[in-house]
């Protein structure tokens, strides 16, 4: 991978076949990071690309042996990762057992077991000695005993095989073994796409408590392997089957956190909290929940701190020896006709006393500034450049991917304009038009659904984004004292069908989704932040710090359906100068 | 297997007086040019539609179908639920199977690929060396009808994806996946399929532009393959044939002897006839498996424009055999 960020340094590679020393140089420690390498169940929220497999990669035990220089015999836990992907191990010809869920529940257990312990027994192949000594061997004969009884108590016919004199092949064997229970199930399915008439299943059935709980608290007895709680990090546990994801939560419902700790990682969309006995598992009884895109909406937020580091750390990896504020520079005509607008700011600050501090009104009112200066009509604010390091994090919204994916492609285009592999920084430009067109691209992606679907959902998600959008654009042009908004929430109650716009705009990486107090003082209340991708496309400033607006639920409701029409009043608000807390009262619903 | 190239007009002599045909009604006009060309031949019908999303141009075709096929009985497919489609694909077939039967033909043009390939899979399981199932697809001149180049598009967003029916294969937990693309005009589609399934080699496929009617899409084809090809860290290329199923199955399983310590997974996304080639590998080996990846919506109104030709190949048992077999 080396060679890779070599010839591109923001290249985006998947944490699962990344080396570990790479792995470990290019990790950053999240303030998060503590509370998921902590023992305990954990659900770790957040959206793609936002660096949950990066974390749970480096929980690895070849990744943690080299991070604390110790072997892995002395670590505090041993990791082993399960990546779910899509189509794995969920088998459509499963599907043909819904209407029997006794007999489906099993399978599903089984299923998901036997390949759970697969990715376990991988794990141990990997971490056992080449060389070992004769008592470690005997230890690993002892461990395949263990195995081979689990299996014969799951009703598995294996017998021992031959003698085997290494470590690592007797585990080998135990993972073969696993697999081999695993494909008489797929086998079995095999025989199922026409109807369930086909020969009865008459292979091992292996369960969390009859096969991988107690192989686990055996494995723990190897001397090779710490004597602590082994944890399993399900990545991507959003695409387990239904069934799958309720087998899953009856071994978290068990809470033997000290021998086997359960780390799931969704992109919001774990299917059900439900276990097949119909009991709901539940945070923080059974777990707690981390979310990661929380991290980025916090006033406590450290995700430039940690971008710097991570860009830092590529950047000298493939030898760059700048740092990330020199590799992407702002544009400095456009920033120093800010600092003009901030000096005046400063100076007249006794007059009109906004912030607390002359500095707080620079920092709320310089930028803002400058876009209204650069006038209303959208040829002349498109000229304001979104160029410069912290922007262009800003821009990527608390998602790694979104400030590398970008990155990457503006350094092969000055690759390609400077005919050379040498490249000492980004121009100005080049930044502001390639995070133009990743705007541009994410805002009009799939177009040409609306005219086909005119009242669908993802109409609905877009008439919504245009009209926020729109929203925050005449507020940062307006005088208000908040002019800086990248939220909204909902005043009164929101109607479900609203929520579920909202919400499938969290999946689809619009929003993040946050909470604030409500305005009547008396609970919570859901927050949306639009994502800063959108910046550009909407000429907004996407400096880190932001207010919200409260939005009545009918005016979202019908900014769904006519966004025009409501961005008019909008508008026709700012300019009278009126202010937009209107827009919070459904008194002033006849305005639209 | 024969692979052989005639015009909706010639289409009589060419597959003389089916005893079953088998066609399904869609929303795109194509679905009307075979069962208009062979009307007056077919002895028994079947016919499919997708009742899970009728729209107005579905409804017209299956009303015309109906006229034109007397006696037909018509079975309704789900895209959002392959065992009903599959129950339904079965019944059909036994409705329309009888002792003497020998000459079946299928006109393959708007079945869904997933239907497509769950139907020819049931066929195949039953036919015996008497039999001969001819399958005819009526080439498209255009996709996106109307649309420049760079805005072509045949269906958007992903609501599921799913191994397909009797292509559910052997992947081994411990090995790392290769997904096989074989591409066409719904990038977004497999873009999708690649960070969903996150494999760790890609074989993105393009229909073969040497191939005679290629040329014409291949620069959508190249825009669309460009557009994919931005998604992956490891990816390799390669060509495929669009409109013969043989030579698509060579060309496939190069791409899985390439990769032999990798789990397969092969979604075709091209040509009706092409996936008939990636559903013959799925039949042929066994650890192969066949995905499909749901669209959330289609381009209704301009999907297609079909031509005066029509491809014509003939399987029988024997064929279904690997050539090594």
């Amino acid at each position: 991978m080396s060679s890779g960020l070599t010839n591109n340094p923001f290249k985006v590679f998947s944490p699962e076949r990344m080396s570990a020393i790479d792995a470990v140089d290019l990790f950053v420690e999240v303030s998060e990071f503590n509370k998921v390498q902590d023992q305990g169940n954990t659900m770790l929220n957040g959206p793609r690309g936002s660096g949950k497999s990066m974390l749970f990669r480096y929980l690895m035990p070849d990744c943690q042996k080299i991070a604390r220089g110790v072997p892995v015999c002395d670590l505090p836990f041993f990791a082993v990762l399960v990546s779910v992907k899509n189509t794995e191990p969920d088998i459509t010809e499963f599907r043909r057992l819904d209407d029997d869920q006794y007999t489906k529940t099993i399978l599903s257990d089984h299923l998901l077991t036997s390949f759970v312990s697969s990715k376990l027994f991988q794990a141990l192949i990997d971490a056992a000695p080449a060389d070992a000594k004769q008592p470690w061997i005997d230890a690993t004969m002892d461990f395949y005993m263990k195995v081979l009884e689990q299996f014969r108590l799951c009703g598995a016919k294996f017998g021992p095989g031959p003698p085997l004199t290494d470590c690592r092949r007797i585990l080998k064997r135990c993972k073969e073994l696993c697999e081999r229970s695993y494909t008489d199930m797929t086998g079995y399915a095999k025989r199922l796409p026409f109807g369930t008439t086909a020969a009865p299943y008459d292979g091992a059935l292996c369960d969390y408590s009859t096969f991988l709980f107690p192989v686990i608290e055996s494995a723990q007895t190897l001397p090779y392997l710490p004597d602590a709680a082994f944890y399993l990090l399900i990545d991507d546990a959003g695409y387990l089957s239904l069934d799958q994801t309720k087998v899953l939560n009856s071994w978290i419902a068990t809470r033997n956190e000290s021998i086997v700790s359960i780390k799931i990682s969704t992109q919001y969309d774990y299917q059900t909290f439900s276990t097949f006995s119909g009991r709901q598992i539940q945070s923080p009884h059974d777990f707690q929940v981390i979310s990661i895109a929380d991290v980025y909406t916090s006033r406590n937020s450290t995700y430039v701190a940690n971008v710097t580091q991570m860009v830092n750390r590529r950047l000298e990896k493939a030898g760059i020896k700048v740092d990330a504020k020199r590799f992407f520079p702002k544009d400095e005509e456009q920033e120093s006709r800010i600092r003009a607008i901030g000096d005046d700011l400063r100076r007249s600050w006794h007059q009109r006393r906004r912030g607390y501090r002359p500095s707080d009104d620079v920092l709320r009112y310089a930028r803002p500034d400058f876009i209204r200066s650069l006038g209303g009509a959208a040829k002349s604010t498109s000229t304001y450049s979104y160029a410069g390091f912290e922007q262009l994090v800003h821009i990527s919204s608390g998602q790694v991917r979104y400030f590398l994916e970008p990155a990457a492609v503006m350094y092969d285009e000055q690759k390609a304009t400077l005919l050379s592999d040498r490249v000492a920084f980004i121009p100005p430009g080049t930044q502001d038009s390639v995070i133009r067109s990743e705007a541009e691209s994410l805002m009009f992606k799939d177009d040409g659904v609306a005219a086909e679907v005119p009242k669908s959902a993802i109409e609905r998600l877009r008439n919504l984004i245009r009209f926020l959008g729109g929203l925050f654009f005449q507020k940062l042009i307006s005088t208000d004292a908040e002019r800086r908004v990248f939220s909204v929430a909902v005043s009164g109650d929101p109607d479900k069908d609203v929520l579920e716009i909202f919400e499938m705009g969290v999946i689809y990486g619009y929003f993040h989704r946050s909470s604030i107090g409500n305005k009547e003082g008396t609970g919570r209340t859901r927050l949306y932040v639009l994502t800063r991708r959108l910046a550009p496309h909407f000429k907004l400033d996407p400096s880190a710090f932001s207010g919200y607006q409260f939005i009545t639920n009918s005016r979202l409701r019908h900014a769904m359906n006519a966004p025009d029409s409501v961005l008019r009043r909008v508008k026709e608000i700012r300019q009278s100068g009126r202010g937009f807390d209107e827009l919070a009262e459904d008194s002033q619903l006849d305005l639209f | 297997m024969e692979v052989s190239q005639t015009t909706l007009d010639g289409l009589r002599d060419e597959i003389r007086g089916p005893e079953l045909f088998v066609c399904s009604a869609g929303f795109e006009n194509r679905c009307l040019a075979v069962p208009e060309a062979v009307v007056g031949t077919v002895k028994k019908c079947i016919m499919f539609y997708n009742e899970h999303d009728v729209t107005e141009s579905t409804a017209e075709h299956l009303k015309e179908l109906k006229g034109m096929f007397s006696g037909s009985r018509l079975f309704g497919l789900r895209n959002d639920n392959p065992i009903y489609s599959t129950d339904s694909i079965v019944r059909g077939v036994e409705e329309g199977w009888s002792e003497d039967l020998r000459r079946i033909v299928v006109d393959i043009t708007t079945f869904s690929r997933e239907s497509l390939l769950i139907l020819m899979k049931y066929l195949w399981s039953k036919i015996g060396a008497e039999h001969e199932v001819t399958l005819l697809y009526n080439r498209a001149i255009e996709y996106a009808v109307g649309l420049e180049a760079p805005e072509k598009w045949l269906s958007g967003g992903i609501k599921e994806v799913r191994s397909i029916l009797g292509y559910s294969g052997t992947l081994l937990p411990s090995r790392q996946n290769h997904l096989i693309i074989m591409a066409g005009f719904e990038s977004i589609r497999a873009q999708r399929l690649v960070s969903e399934c996150e494999p760790s080699l890609v074989s993105l496929g393009v229909a073969d532009p040497s191939e005679v009617h290629t040329a014409e899409h291949q620069e959508v084809n190249e825009d669309h393959r460009q557009r994919i090809a931005n998604v992956s860290e490891t990816m390799r290329y390669f060509e495929f044939s669009a409109y013969n199923p043989e030579l698509t199955y060579d060309a496939i399983v190069k791409q899985i002897e390439g990769a032999a310590d990798l789990n397969t997974i092969i979604a075709p996304m091209n040509t009706k006839l092409s996936a008939i080639g990636a559903g013959l590998v799925g039949h042929r080996r066994d650890d192969v498996q066949l995905c499909y990846a749901q669209a959330d919506y289609y381009n209704y109104r301009n999907y297609s424009r079909g031509g005066p030709e029509v491809y014509v190949v003939r399987i029988r048992k024997a064929d279904l055999r690997d050539h090594g077999s």
